[in-house]
């Protein structure tokens, strides 16, 4: 008898049991192989559940599973971008560009904000955050940071919205691509424009951001139109690099009331003579 | 087949059916239960330690149910009925600080007495920082990602980047200091605790209560949506040696704005003569 001992009881062997070696009988057989399959059976299914919870909870708040995850530090290199001339509209063309140039140059100097779309272009990382129904980038120029709703909304009225450098932006996604159009600009801060043109009350804007090379890289390709501006729309894409994990954002701390940077930013640099550089 | 019941004899087949099934259902739980830990568990895991969320979603915009969702609008209401904004901060107590900082405080009563009323930072468009821009009548906006959080002015200010990663602070002998200083996230429950070192004096850096944001200021906050959701609680405290004799504490509690509710922009030209004054101008000198 197989007692609380264990004395007397037959030896369980794990090799005859699974594979019908100890010589019993056909129907102690089946149900060894019953249970071996529902044993397989089982484990398979807990392997596929486990698998299935690490890809729910690993995204974190990622805003949508089945959209690509924008968020980090993106920044240009040297071959970032692709700025082909634009076509300019004879009033644009007629602008003289000196005093294009002045316009910018006064914003930088009074720390105005400098808006769209030169802090898309300026050399230090954008942070860009994917939300569940707004997609931010905060930019390290003196500047507001963009909010690129994506909850359905359409643009306001504009007639009772107030202009802004970086207009109001909505975004959706058309496959693995956010498409985001951005209408309601003001004429203040920055306003040119890559490539020719500047930034007025009546640009419109699409972009479409891209991941590219395995997330590693973003695309975004920039198509600006404007009957004032631009004779047929104006199109170049920039390409960033993503920064590594761990990177911070600075800050740039604006101070208009700076004497030495006012002077430089205002007056125009002398000449180098070759008597003065020997 | 240590499930085997006591008496029964070594195999029987109906039991040793019963043993199995229930050894496979255990290591089925213990499978799917070590699997959901080990995910949860990895460093800088935006799940760790989080609960049910109670906010709603979208039906075409899910996300992870677990987290609570900070994100949205959120701004801040006269509640004492003082009629004017000033009554948010009421509640804020002065905070107990060194001999110098309750003269500085004197001294910048008495220049707003006399009609000096626009800070220097406004007059030039500087960042103005924290804790200036958390405590204004404007909202803030928040956006929640799966490794940071942005928190956004409409006020001349830098976005405020709180890592939620697992990271700590940098190096503060390369680390160059700011108006919104350096801030790591984690959550204790449903509570987002931020804090924050790295600070700068630049900017508007008056704290609520009477201190001040110096080099040596740590900030620790706890955010925590209440009201369903409705309400976010924030409670800053303050650490300082140069500043305040001990911890000082106080809390701000904020809106949800409604659906549809976007950004507008502050937009500050120190070029313009007029930046120099206020709304009401003061007596002249």
């Amino acid at each position: 008898m197989c007692g609380e001992t264990r004395q007397n009881c037959p030896k369980f062997k794990m090799k005859e049991y699974f594979l019908g070696l100890s010589g019993r009988t056909d129907r102690m057989k089946l149900w060894r192989l019953s249970l071996s399959s529902l044993i397989v059976a089982l484990g398979v299914l807990a392997f596929s559940n486990r698998f299935a919870i690490g890809r729910s909870t690993s995204s974190g708040s990622s805003p949508n599973t089945s959209t690509p995850d924008l968020s980090g530090f993106w920044q240009l290199k040297f071959d970032s971008e692709n700025v082909p001339r634009a076509s300019l509209a004879p009033v644009a063309a007629g602008v003289d560009q000196d005093s294009q140039a002045r316009r910018d140059m006064y914003a930088i100097r009074w720390c105005n904000h400098l808006g769209m779309p030169l802090i898309m272009g300026v050399p230090s990382p954008l942070d860009i955050r994917q939300g569940r129904t707004e997609v931010a980038i905060a930019s390290e120029a003196v500047s507001a940071a963009r909010h690129i709703y994506i909850d359905g909304r359409g643009h306001p009225d504009m007639n009772t919205y107030d202009p802004q450098s970086n207009g109001h932006s909505i975004g959706h996604w058309e496959g693995d691509a956010l498409v985001v159009d951005t209408v309601g600009f003001s004429d203040r801060g920055a306003t040119s424009i890559p490539g020719g043109g500047f930034r007025t009350a009546d640009s419109q804007l699409t972009e479409r951001f891209r991941l590219l090379e395995g997330g590693k890289r973003l695309s975004v390709v920039f198509t600006w139109e404007d009957p004032k501006v631009f004779s047929k729309p104006h199109t170049y894409e920039f390409r960033y690099y993503k920064a590594p994990a761990g990177t911070y954002a600075r800050e740039y701390f604006c101070d208009a009331s700076n004497a030495d940077r006012a002077k430089f930013l205002s007056e125009t640099p002398q000449a180098v003579s070759k008597a003065s550089s020997q | 087949m240590a499930l085997r019941t006591k008496l029964e004899p070594w195999p029987r087949p109906a039991a040793c059916f019963c043993s199995c099934l229930i050894g496979a259902a255990i290591l089925l739980f213990a499978f799917v239960s070590i699997g959901d830990k080990a995910v949860r568990a990895q460093p800088g895991s935006h799940n760790a330690g989080r609960r049910a969320s109670i906010n709603s979603k979208p039906a075409s915009l899910p996300r992870q149910e677990s987290v609570p969702d900070l994100a949205g609008f959120w701004e801040m209401r006269d509640e004492s009925g003082s009629g004017s904004f000033g009554g948010v901060s009421e509640k804020v107590p002065t905070a107990q600080v060194m001999p110098e900082v309750k003269k500085f405080n004197e001294e910048a009563k008495a220049r707003q007495k006399a009609g000096y009323v626009v800070s220097f930072a406004s007059r030039y468009c500087q960042y103005l920082g924290m804790p200036f821009i958390m405590g204004q009548s404007p909202p803030i906006d928040i956006v929640e990602s799966k490794d940071e959080i942005l928190i956004m002015s409409e006020q001349s200010s830098a976005p405020r980047h709180i890592y939620t990663d697992g990271r700590g602070h940098p190096d503060s002998s390369t680390y160059e200091p700011t108006t919104n200083g350096h801030s790591i996230g984690h959550w204790e429950g449903e509570s987002l605790v931020v804090d924050t070192v790295g600070f700068n004096e630049l900017g508007a850096r008056g704290v609520p209560g009477g201190g001040l944001r110096t080099t040596t200021s740590h900030l620790v906050e706890h955010f925590h949506l209440f009201d369903g959701g409705k309400r976010l609680s924030i409670t800053f405290t303050w650490d300082d040696p140069k500043v305040y004799l001990g911890p000082h504490t106080y809390e701000l509690r904020y809106y949800k704005d409604p659906p549809g509710t976007y950004a507008y922009e502050d937009f500050c030209d120190a070029g313009d003569p007029a930046q120099g004054q206020s709304v009401i101008p003061p007596p002249q000198q």
